[in-house]
């Protein structure tokens, strides 16, 4: 009985905290789809790949959206014809290079400011590294799914076809239907995470992490697994990272605050629903090899 | 005479329990055995999404089905609603929030500083003498306690928790503390001060006591990392048994 206690609440608060930011990422998404023109968007990339790659890690500082609204975002902007190796880096810099995700790095570590850098600057540097990869391995294929018809039918009688001129009040209740659709396509696949999430934290102990977590190889795998399967709030995951230190080397520690925004079950099953599982798992390999090199590197230079 | 679309009217109810369930918990104050204070406006800001949604909903309830069968998507909605409304929320378990970590106060972000601060708080501590620890400045008090060890030493302290120890500990040593969330229940950890008791009689793991006793200062070894700290500890003089509190959790 007090584990379903424990296991409710913890699902409950996972999925109430994440809650209004997938509305958030869905309602931005539906007016991307809505308001934003293939035109303007690939008007507004830079032509140079590097300077297209390093915008898009940028945008994070003045756009603070948390991992669980960028998903349906970015599935959007690569819908409207993103470069996916632009969408990518974008998807995994702007939960890292957040204000609000800083700012919190920053009281976690109160004691340790160069963490706030190191999570900064790997993230960006990370993010950069693993959207020109998997553009190169992607190539021309499209990563999304084929849709056959993903919604169900939208009570607004337009179809799915916004050609036709119509009025504001037309139009915002076409996002009101577009963001009710990705609230049902990414939220039953977040309260699946979530649910995996909890049932790893109740039978998962610590000791067991840290007797296992010893050495600098083994502690950077420890961390990088222990940081997808918590699936914490990247606003959140510096006060648990913290308590950590002095039980893990530095670059695990870094390993699991960059990667922890990057990706964890509930955002590998919001990918999941819109795109190709081949690319779910390329991506995610990425992922995890180059936050264990970014690690091992600074567990070479500092302890 | 219209026929009721049922994958429609599905949603519909879905959305409609949701805005009944976060409106229920932001208006009972419930909402804070799940997050901290400082997210309740984002939660309500869902409220609002999930509001406006359902009313948008109703409009669709009798458009023309394009479906056969009811979608299964569905039923996974429904796993958190039946939870919240069945389950009555209850904070997370001591065990559960140890194993996501338990921090010793001198330890870790907590780590004492020797150097004499000019701080007016500190200060203002020193003067006043006695150290009363209470549900809404736990943690601040702590890192007070903290920040200038050596000169808080010997002061009587008041404080109340609840009883954590483990294995490592020492027979006559416990932890008072405290459940301390920083975002959502799912980064619950336990939070405390080491204690010692003369007798060695200690009440069981879990107890709500108030203890009453003298700071002093240790070192400490921690189990796995190996590393040394300089700890406060209170040096017990009275424990008492208290009723629980209302909400076991502190927030940081």
């Amino acid at each position: 009985m007090n584990l379903l206690e424990s296991f409710t609440s913890i699902f409950l608060s996972i999925i109430l905290e994440a809650l209004p930011f997938i509305m958030i990422g869905a309602f931005i998404s539906s007016f991307i789809q809505i308001f934003v023109s293939e035109q303007f968007i690939s008007r507004i990339i830079p032509r140079s790949k590097f300077s297209g790659l390093i915008m898009a890690a940028l945008i994070g500082v003045v756009f603070p959206v948390c991992e669980c609204a960028i998903v349906p975002i970015m599935r959007r902007l690569l819908k409207k014809g993103v470069p996916i190796d632009i969408s990518v880096t974008f998807m995994l810099a702007v939960p890292i290079i957040n204000p609000v995700v800083m700012a919190s790095t920053y009281y976690a570590f109160s004691d340790l400011p160069y963490m706030v850098f190191l999570r900064g600057g790997l993230g960006l540097v990370g993010a950069i590294l693993i959207g020109y990869t998997i553009g190169m391995l992607q190539g021309n294929k499209s990563p999304v799914k084929n849709e056959s018809h993903e919604h169900h039918d939208c009570g607004c009688s337009h179809g799915h076809s916004h050609g036709t001129g119509h009025g504001t009040l037309h139009k915002l209740f076409m996002i009101i239907g577009h963001t009710g659709e990705e609230l049902y396509d990414i939220g039953k696949l977040l309260i699946i995470g979530a649910c995996i999430s909890s049932l790893m934290q109740i039978f998962v102990s610590r000791d067991l992490i840290l007797s296992i977590g010893q050495g600098s190889v083994s502690s950077t795998i420890v961390m990088m697994l222990l940081a997808y399967i918590l699936s914490l709030c990247s606003e959140a995951d510096a006060f648990i990272a913290r308590t950590f230190i002095g039980q893990f080397t530095t670059g695990s520690i870094a390993a699991f605050l960059v990667l922890g925004p990057m990706i964890d079950i509930k955002n590998t099953l919001m990918l999941s629903g819109g795109f190709k599982l081949g690319f779910v798992i390329k991506l995610i390999a990425l992922i995890f090899s180059i936050c264990f090199i970014m690690g091992s590197v600074i567990n070479m230079i500092i302890f | 005479m219209k026929r009721l679309n049922i994958n429609e009217f599905i949603w519909f109810v879905i959305l409609l329990g949701f805005t009944f369930y976060i409106y229920n918990l932001l208006s009972t104050g419930k909402i804070y055995f799940f997050i901290h204070p400082k997210m309740s406006g984002q939660v309500g800001l869902s409220l609002y999404g999930f509001a406006v949604l359902t009313l948008f909903q109703t409009k669709r309830i009798f458009n023309k089905s394009a479906h056969t069968g009811i979608r299964l998507g569905y039923i996974i909605f429904l796993v958190p609603l039946v939870l919240g409304f069945t389950v009555d929320p209850q904070v997370v378990s001591i065990d559960v929030a140890a194993q996501k970590g338990v921090i010793i106060a001198g330890t870790g972000s907590f780590k004492c500083t020797d150097h004499k601060h000019e701080s007016h708080l500190i200060r203002y501590y020193s003067e006043e003498g006695d150290i009363v620890v209470d549900q809404n400045n736990f943690v601040s008090k702590i890192v007070d306690i903290c920040s200038d060890i050596e000169c808080n030493r010997g002061k009587n302290i008041t404080i109340s928790g609840f009883i954590y120890r483990d294995d490592s500990f020492k027979e006559n040593e416990f932890l008072i503390s405290r459940i301390l969330v920083s975002c959502c229940a799912a980064d619950a950890q336990v939070t405390g001060i080491m204690c010692r008791t003369k007798t060695g009689r200690i009440p069981v793991v879990g107890q709500w006591v108030r203890v009453e006793g003298r700071l002093n200062s240790i070192k400490y070894t921690e189990r796995y990392s190996g590393l040394e700290y300089t700890i406060p500890q209170i040096i017990v003089d009275k424990i008492e048994g208290i009723k629980n509190p209302e909400n076991k959790y502190i927030y940081y």
